[in-house]
């Protein structure tokens, strides 16, 4: 049954996460292109090579996030896409409780993510073992796949909690965040007119605090994303 | 257990005006059972409630013993599900389709099911965006099958499917129902179709069962009677039910009722009161069917004013 | 055009005619070359009286320019009020929340400040439109607790944050900015970024001792432990108080920083007339324990990595002890209370974790998600096995 699963899961979602799979791979290998047979001269004052590693580890780095954010993603929305194509009539009657069939499925999507961060693994130490590294700099990637499989799964936790619903869940919860992105700044400011702690409310700042800040549920898209570092 | 599915009582009620009411249905174990209604009568809203899949607001639900949907998955390893419209992954080919099922029945004949593939002249590599209407409801027939129900629920099965696929569908169902004794709840419009293998049928419209009853005694209940010097004193306690009544016009020299509950011995009890019975006409399913919808209608029609 | 610079172009023009009036026929030609004494003081009255022309118009002009330039005080009629710890911002409603936002972002960034006790003085900001100002100041114009800024409301955070972070930075006592290196180190208050700092130096023993792992090149960078010995310490010394650094000519009357132990001595013992003042004072200070001798590295991005170490090991409360630095102490004695810990312990402390990050791959290290991280995961989860469609309908 889960094996099933898992293959239709895999057909829903394999041409969606084509590119996403190679990117996942070749991203660590161009992370670490600048390290690949460099040569560091203790004669030579300048430490040039090592600022190239580091700055080229910190520009992947943020790809490495969206690369984590997408896939999630791709595998959430994939997992019950065709269910809602037939309005899970199927689904419905299958016998199987509904718990046990959404659970099948998050174990499915779990595996694809898993194979997702095994391949960035691999890109990753590839790119590690290939990097003739200034002392003064490190290889990760071991804790970068480690944060590259918690940020994928977290996206892909929360795309599959929010397809799962119907149409009109996601329709409301969609439409409320971008309500709030598009309409929520000048609709405080004009309130702001008849209560100023209204005005002074920064939401932007605010929403960013509560996801992304204080360990909140997309803090794991933010910290260290480099492969390379001290 | 003596009845495959039981309906107590049943009620849905839809956003709209659309309403079960009170729904109360007995299918007999190893019965083949026709569940007649026009189109939006709530058939396969009953059917959808049933299989678990909507909430009922009230009433209570059996199927092969079990309560619907507290055992729902137990129960629904038991039974064969074809829906109206085909809920199948087009993507996939008909061997994908056939194995991504199999993985949920314990019950699942594998053997049974290549068998079928080839008695209903299906391609396993074929996909299934590219079959056929009727090819995909071949499909459907072979996946509700292959799982050796002791219950084939089927919401229209045919339903716009040129004759010859009606035919090979029904047959291989009809051959599974002689060979295993299983029980078959089929819902349809087409009603002259059900007349030729259902041995009981439900009839329901705009949400309320109007009847239910062995389809012979259907058939023979309901006549057409031409008479003449037909008189009201008469509808004052009549013996049967009048479903219609046509006066005499250029075209019928007779007034023509329809009856339902005719027995022999009436036709003495009328001419008693001086009415000549000039012919007893047997209706067909589909015309008593049709005369029934209409009289009850009429009478709906008449309550609510 | 303006009033303020129609004015100034008004007296610049009348300026330049008057001078040109002025000199004009007073200039010598060549064949005047030699001028009569007459000539020469009536030119020399001339010149005087375009002096005094001159000095009116650019006394004219800095009064111009200050009416036209905004001051603290200058409050426009709606400006509003916001304070954000020690930071006090006024300006026009519609920018005080990307402003106060700014504010607090930028004081968050210092790791470690706790303003509860007041190390941090006040900043007051004010802020005026861009768009309602006309005048020629400048976007951003400073002293010590005041900003003004002439702001947009796309550019009012960049020039709030920048405001605050120099303000933070104005904070940190003297001598400990030139000593490690300037204002460029706010970046060292996180502690992977002073490392990576001192990674990418240009300072040749550093590359040698992280990439070499030259023993001897490291024990001045990171002023790594001796053998105990006289001659070992002798040898630091020598390292981080070379002889290049006294030569001549030290003005006797320039007082060496408080930290300067070698050079404080050497100091007093010229004062004394000691002959060799400076082979004195090193002998002296080898005599001392380890502990009193204050090696710091002497590199300011190791000087600035061990300043992030202090900070890191101190935890809440470090930076404002940081600002507060008791008066003629060492900046390693300093450091050390910064760290809550002894100087001995936090150069060590410092030298191991350096020495610890420096060329080993290792499969575990770096930084790891944390358990936040998981918890978000598995709750979305469990949400996520609630579908919501149990029914149709």
């Amino acid at each position: 049954m889960g094996i099933q699963m898992l293959k239709l899961h895999w057909r829903a979602a394999r041409w969606p996460m084509l590119p996403v799979l190679v990117a996942a791979f070749g991203l660590p290998l161009m992370a670490g292109s600048a390290a690949w047979g460099a040569t560091y001269s203790v004669d030579h004052l300048s430490a040039s090579g090592a600022v190239a590693v580091t700055d080229g580890a910190a520009v992947f780095g943020l790809t490495f996030a969206i690369v984590a954010a997408i896939a999630g993603s791709i595998l959430g929305i994939s997992a019950w896409s065709w269910d809602h194509r037939q309005d899970h009539v199927y689904a419905l009657s299958l016998p199987v409780p509904r718990w046990k069939y959404s659970a099948l499925k998050f174990g499915g999507g779990t595996i694809l993510v898993g194979a997702t961060t095994a391949l960035f693994a691999l890109g990753a130490t590839t790119s590690s073992l290939l990097a003739n590294l200034p002392a003064g700099l490190r290889a990760y990637p071991g804790a970068l796949s480690l944060h590259f499989l918690i940020a994928t799964q977290t996206a892909f936790a929360l795309l599959f909690a929010l397809a799962s619903g119907t149409m009109r869940t996601a329709t409301i919860v969609l439409g409320c965040v971008m309500g709030l992105a598009i309409f929520g700044v000048p609709l405080l400011d004009f309130l702001g007119n008849f209560w100023s702690p209204l005005g002074d409310f920064d939401l932007v700042r605010f929403a960013y605090a509560t996801l992304v800040e204080n360990d909140g549920p997309l803090s794991i898209f933010a910290g260290n994303w480099m492969l390379f570092d001290v | 257990m003596s009845h495959a599915i039981e309906l107590d009582d049943l009620t849905w009620r839809s956003g709209g005006e659309f309403t079960l009411d009170r729904l109360s249905i007995r299918v007999p174990q190893g019965s083949i059972y026709g569940f007649l209604g026009p189109n939006g009568a709530g058939k396969s809203t009953t059917i959808r409630l049933l299989m678990g899949m909507m909430r009922p607001h009230g009433g209570r639900i059996r199927m092969l013993d079990g309560r619907v949907p507290r055992d729902l998955p137990d129960v629904l390893q038991r039974v064969g599900y074809v829906p109206e419209r085909p809920h199948l992954f087009p993507q996939l080919t008909v061997k994908e389709a056939i194995d991504y099922h199999a993985a949920f029945y314990r019950s699942w004949d594998a053997l049974w099911a290549t068998e079928l593939v080839e008695r209903l002249d299906l391609r396993p590599d074929q996909r299934i965006r590219r079959m056929s209407k009727g090819q995909t409801g071949k499909l459907m027939i072979l996946l509700a099958l292959a799982v050796r129900p002791y219950l084939l629920v089927l919401d229209e099965p045919t339903d716009g499917l040129d004759p010859v696929i009606r035919r090979d569908i029904m047959t291989t169902v009809l051959d599974y129902v002689a060979e295993t004794e299983a029980t078959i709840f089929i819902s349809s419009h087409l009603v002259h179709e059900l007349e030729r293998f259902c041995d009981w049928v439900g009839v329901v419209d705009d949400g309320r069962l109007i009847t239910e009853l062995p389809v012979q005694d259907f058939k023979n209940g309901i006549k057409r009677l031409r008479l003449e010097n037909a008189s009201d004193a008469l509808l004052q306690r009549p013996p049967f039910s009048l479903l219609d009544r046509l006066p005499a016009n250029g075209i019928r020299s007779c007034e023509e009722w329809v009856v339902q509950g005719w027995e022999q011995p009436h036709r003495q009890l009328l001419e008693r009161e001086g009415v000549m019975v000039r012919e007893v006409v047997d209706l067909d399913l589909e015309e008593g069917f049709v005369e029934l919808l209409r009289s009850t209608r009429l009478q709906r029609a008449r309550e609510d004013r | 055009m303006s009033d303020g610079a129609g004015r100034w172009w008004s007296w610049a023009l009348i300026s330049w005619a008057v001078l040109a009036s002025g000199l004009e026929g007073q200039v010598p030609s060549a064949s005047n070359y030699l001028l009569s004494p007459d000539e020469r003081a009536r030119l020399e009255a001339d010149l005087a009286d375009v002096e005094a022309r001159l000095a009116e118009v650019q006394a004219l002009e800095f009064e111009m320019r200050e009416a036209a330039t905004l001051r603290p005080g200058n409050v426009g009629p709606d400006h509003v009020r916001r304070d954000v710890g020690p930071v006090e911002i006024r300006g026009p409603r519609h920018l005080l929340p990307a402003a106060a936002g700014a504010a607090t972002h930028a004081l968050g960034q210092f790791r470690g400040l706790s303003d509860a006790d007041g190390a941090l003085t006040a900043l007051r900001i004010d802020i005026h439109d861009a768009g309602e100002v006309e005048s020629l100041a400048p976007p951003y114009a400073g002293g010590s607790g005041t900003a003004v800024l002439v702001a947009t409301a796309e550019d009012v955070r960049a020039l709030v944050d920048h405001a605050v972070r120099r303000h933070v930075l104005e904070a940190i006592p003297q001598p400990l900015v030139p000593w490690s290196g300037g204002w460029g180190w706010d970046s060292a208050f996180r502690p992977d970024d002073g490392v990576r700092l001192m990674v990418q130096s240009t300072n040749r023993d550093g590359i040698a001792c992280l990439q070499r792992r030259d023993l001897e090149a490291c024990a001045g960078y990171l002023a790594l432990s001796y053998d105990g010995s006289t001659e070992s310490k002798l040898a630091l010394l020598e390292y981080h108080y070379p002889a290049s650094a006294f030569l001549p000519p030290t003005p006797v009357s320039e007082t060496p920083r408080t930290d300067d132990l070698l050079g404080r001595c050497v100091f007093e013992q010229r004062r004394r007339g000691t002959p060799d003042a400076r082979g004195t004072c090193l002998a002296d200070l080898a005599s001392r324990e380890y502990a009193t001798l204050g090696l710091l590295p002497s590199h300011p991005s190791a000087r600035a990595s061990l300043v992030a170490h202090a900070l890191q090991l101190g935890g809440d409360g470090a930076l404002t002890r940081l600002m507060r630095r008791p008066d003629g102490g060492s900046v390693g004695a300093h450091l050390a209370v910064v760290a809550g810990t002894s100087e001995a312990e936090l150069v060590r402390s410092w030298q191991e974790d350096v020495s610890g990050r420096t060329g080993v791959f290792r499969s575990e290290g770096g930084e790891r998600p944390g358990p936040a991280s998981l918890f978000w995961a598995g709750g979305l989860a469990l949400l996520a096995l609630r579908s919501t469609r149990w029914r149709l309908g």
